[in-house]
């Protein structure tokens, strides 16, 4: 089963997995490591790894971080030739909430990429889908 | 192949916690499970993906079909219908 590793600065990312769990997602091997402004920065990447080691136990890691170029970004692509991991910026609830549902069957790259479409296809505007609803209405008619 | 139909009966329709049960119990089974809300002729979607099932905007009332193809496909459906009509929990 593939590891999930959740990464950002401040408590976002344990504000995600919080909210995972008060909607019911399995939240097994999942991980999250905030950086705060104190954080030690080499004790930050150290900690990532051992993350990463204790959540892989041979399907690889799924990383989801915050921002691109972020620091939690910058230092997880450290580990990129060294792990087994995916990297995916932008975290957002429906990434994560595909994430924890897509552990086994597919491969490490293939989850990504589900994982990446959902996070997108999450973001809609309600003007533009409102919009939408009322021309397939009207193309009904 | 096993097909059923059903009404939402929560009273703020399958938003994402029911969603989530739904999908999680949905995901125990070995059969291909598709969901389509038939209220507003929605498209079929993999009922294994709170994502996809969430984009169906379920109300209460709604008339959903759930479609199950594969070995567990009796015990899918029963089950699922089981789970809507009970509230999911609500």
């Amino acid at each position: 089963m593939l590891g999930i590793l959740l990464l950002s600065h401040g408590n976002m990312c344990e504000g995600v997995l919080n909210a995972m769990g008060v909607l019911g997602c399995s939240v097994d091997k999942m991980l999250a490591l905030p950086l705060y402004m104190e954080t030690e920065l080499e004790a930050y990447t150290q900690a990532m790894e051992r993350a990463i080691d204790a959540l892989d136990t041979g399907d690889g890691v799924l990383v989801i971080a915050d921002l691109l170029s972020g620091t939690p970004f910058n230092r997880v692509c450290t580990f990129c030739e060294t792990k087994n991991i995916a990297v995916l910026t932008g975290m957002n609830l429906p990434m994560c909430i595909t994430a924890s549902e897509l552990r086994s069957g597919a491969g490490l790259r293939e989850i990504a990429e589900e994982c990446a479409r959902e996070g997108r296809d999450g973001i809609v505007n309600l003007e533009a889908l409102m919009k939408q609803l009322e021309e397939r209405g009207s193309n009904n008619e | 192949m096993k097909t059923a139909e059903t009404i939402v009966v929560n009273e703020s329709g399958l938003h994402a916690r029911p969603a989530v049960l739904f999908t999680r119990s949905a995901a125990q089974f070995t059969s291909d499970i598709r969901i389509r809300n038939m209220t507003t002729g929605s498209q079929e979607v993999n009922a294994k993906s709170t994502m996809r099932v969430l984009t169906l905007a379920m109300v209460k009332g709604t008339c959903i079909r759930l479609t199950a193809e594969g070995a567990d496909e009796d015990e899918a459906i029963q089950t699922l219908i089981a789970l809507v009509d009970s509230g999911l929990g609500e």
